[in-house]
């Protein structure tokens, strides 16, 4: 590792302000990308589905998660000027 | 325990008795020899420096070592494993196993994993005794114990917890090496004017005298380091024998157990289990060290000449000793050890309590913040498990019809009978003392805790709430709810059960996000049912609309299933509340991320309009 980027490490380590936001960010990743995996999953389940109460509840369920990313990615961004 | 019982008050009258004679011995000691006072300052800066250290270590138990613990319960070699690291880097056996002994009351690990730790502590202590005769003896400690202090002392007044935590652990170091020093001092001068070999004893009889002296300096310094640093010093200062020194030694082990049995006292019967395996073990290692001493110590001989001690080394050659006694009873007790936990938990059965008292709320965690949170959390998951039967026969369904794949609309249309339950009663007698309990813990805990970890807390205690005003709720409904599903009326009897219906399906979600727990997402699923439940409230207005202007049900029965959607919906929303809370595990930073991106009513009244747009 190079200097710099070691004192950045001890840096960001010392600085708990620092360090809980970089935890915080890591763990935002973290949900996204779960979370971007349960859309693709229900999307592709709403393009089979047939049943018409079934879409509406995938629907819904899809709804919710592009809110919930939309929500996080906000945050994310937010961390990540600050 | 009565054994426990019966030990506390002998060591409440010896407390009594023992420190008055001490410092008086102490003080007229003080007067007589310059020398015994160096030594007894030296001892005192180095047990000053062990608090140092256990407070540093404190100041890192908040994840790393609470992590590292819960992957050592899955086998007894990993669980050993982690008690000898954990103490060879700690130096203090006594914290390892306050930790351990915490967090089998919390709940977190099984007494088979915490007996494999407490073996493994017993090892790792033993480094201490390679560090003080390996270098702090041949090495002028000294020099290097200025420095320590002065940036130990300057980190412990930065802000950053981490940093302080390193100050603590490196003026903790500093004392140590001091105090170590002085000792040296102390016994060296001491040679010139007296000759402690002179009180030496010599075979068996001499073997036992030492073995309790070094049980007696252990009880009281409350650390075998402090009594072994002293032995140390005083074998190469050659003011003890080499035979007394090895007896010593192994008084102090059994000495090290009395912190264990004193941590476990405010613990559970699982700590109180474990601080009885730990004396078991440390008296039978005793007992194997004591008879088998003069083979042990041929052993040491052949070991140090293999290694390259010379013979004459008899600092370096007590640390062979103290190490292989150690690992001769690691030897003779592993096999053992699950007949060791099946006696233990025979001879201390868990006393049967009610449901309504605590399982998880104890003293010996509420000084280690996580593992305090953690335990709230348990013992308010508890709260919830008492709190589900009420809430499901308040709704006359089975608890077993909830938690199945049956279709709930077929289950409460089909189960007519009322079920019979007095929700105060019940309310009274399993909810209200464990939440008590609950609330009286957390005013307590949280006095301890950093402002973040208090916000958890009190998150918790919230989840807490939630669940009795959904028991409430509920109790609100039941009377309505009882009349109702039996009533004649086909139209607000299929109102009632559509009620119980909805009700039982979200604690049948809730169920299944509990057990998701590990998944980050499945918290965030909660956020559905807060779109449902606004949905619902919707449905079941317009549904009584028409119902009033049909005259399918009389005005009286209207006010009632108003009143009652209402209080199902109050129920939905503290239940769902609670989930968010209660069903969130792991890193405090990954609940932050949860509950950032979880939706807030703002976030739901905006997918309901969008909908309504759409329609």
């Amino acid at each position: 590792m190079k200097i710099p980027k070691l004192l950045k490490r001890v840096q960001e380590y010392v600085d708990a302000d620092k360090l809980k936001q970089c935890k915080r960010k890591d763990c935002i990743k973290e949900v996204l990308q779960k979370l971007k995996k349960q859309q693709c999953a229900l999307k592709a389940k709403l393009g089979k589905e047939k049943n018409e109460k079934e879409r509406k509840r995938i629907q819904k369920a899809l709804d919710i998660i592009c809110l919930q990313r939309k929500k996080g990615l906000k945050a994310l961004k937010k961390i990540q000027k600050s | 325990m009565s054994f426990f019982h019966f030990f506390g008050e002998i060591a409440r009258m010896i407390r009594k008795i023992v420190l008055p004679t001490i410092l008086f011995m102490l003080a007229y000691g003080f007067w007589i020899s310059p020398n015994f006072k160096e030594i007894a300052a030296g001892v005192s800066i180095f047990l000053f420096g062990m608090l140092f250290l256990e407070e540093g270590f404190k100041a890192f138990t908040g994840g790393l070592l609470e992590r590292l613990l819960r992957r050592t319960t899955d086998s007894t070699w990993k669980a050993l494993s982690f008690g000898v690291v954990s103490t060879t880097i700690m130096q203090s056996s006594s914290l390892v196993s306050v930790i351990t002994i915490s967090f089998l009351g919390a709940g977190l690990i099984g007494l088979a994993a915490g007996i494999g730790i407490i073996f493994g502590a017993n090892l790792g202590t033993t480094t201490g005794a390679w560090l003080i005769a390996g270098l702090g003896l041949k090495v002028k400690i000294s020099a290097y114990a200025m420095p320590m202090l002065v940036f130990g002392i300057i980190l412990v007044f930065q802000k950053s917890k981490n940093l302080k935590g390193f100050g603590y652990i490196l003026a903790g170091l500093g004392f140590l090496f001091l105090g170590i020093h002085h000792m040296k001092e102390g016994f060296e001068a001491f040679r010139g004017t007296i000759d402690l070999t002179a009180f030496a004893v010599a075979g068996y009889p001499g073997i036992l005298l030492f073995t309790l002296i070094g049980v007696f300096a252990t009880v009281v310094m409350q650390s075998s380091h402090a009594t072994l640093v002293i032995i140390i010093t005083a074998l190469a200062a050659q003011q003890i024998t080499y035979e007394n020194a090895l007896a010593l030694a192994i008084g102090a082990n059994i000495g090290t157990t009395i912190t264990a049995i004193l941590g476990s006292m405010s613990s559970n019967v699982q700590g109180k289990r474990l601080a009885g395996a730990h004396l078991i073990f440390n008296m039978v290692t005793a007992i194997i060290a004591i008879i088998f001493l003069y083979q042990i110590a041929d052993g040491v001989d052949w070991v140090s000449s293999v290694v390259g001690i010379a013979a004459d080394d008899y600092t370096l050659k007590l640390a062979v000793f103290h190490s292989i006694f150690n690992i001769i009873g690691i030897l003779a007790m592993l096999p053992f050890i699950n007949t060791l936990v099946n006696f233990l938990m025979q001879r201390m059965p868990e006393k049967v309590v009610s449901v309504a008292e605590p399982k998880y709320l104890n003293d010996s965690v509420i000084e280690l913040p996580d593992t305090a949170i953690e335990a709230v959390r348990k013992e308010t998951l508890h709260l919830y498990d008492n709190a589900f039967a009420i809430l499901s026969h308040g709704l006359s369904l089975h608890r077993h019809d909830i938690l199945s794949d049956k279709d709930l609309d077929d289950v409460a249309a089909e189960s007519t009978k009322v079920m019979p339950i007095d929700i105060d009663a019940e309310y009274e007698k399993n909810v209200k003392g464990l939440y008590s309990e609950i609330v009286n813990f957390t005013s307590r805990a949280q006095s301890t805790m950093e402002p973040e970890q208090a916000d958890e807390l009190f998150a918790l205690r919230a989840a807490g709430r939630d669940i009795v005003e959904a028991i409430k709720d509920t109790k609100h409904m039941h009377k309505n709810l009882s009349q109702y599903i039996v009533s004649d009326n086909d139209h607000i009897r299929a109102e009632y059960n559509r009620i119980r219906s909805y009700l039982g399906s979200v604690m049948r979600r809730l169920g299944v996000v509990q057990q998701e727990g590990d998944d980050p997402t499945s918290v965030l699923s909660l956020d559905i049912m807060k779109l449902e439940m606004e949905e619902n409230d919707t449905t079941v207005n317009g549904t009584l609309e028409s119902l009033i202007r049909e005259e399918s049900i009389t005005p009286h029965m209207a006010t009632s299933l108003m009143n009652d959607a209402a209080y199902a919906y109050d129920v939905t929303k503290n239940l769902v509340q609670m989930g968010e809370v209660l069903f969130a595990t792991g890193m405090q930073s990954m609940k932050d991320a949860e509950r950032l991106i979880a939706l807030d009513d703002e976030d739901i009244a905006e997918v309901l309009e969008r909908d309504s747009n759409l329609l």
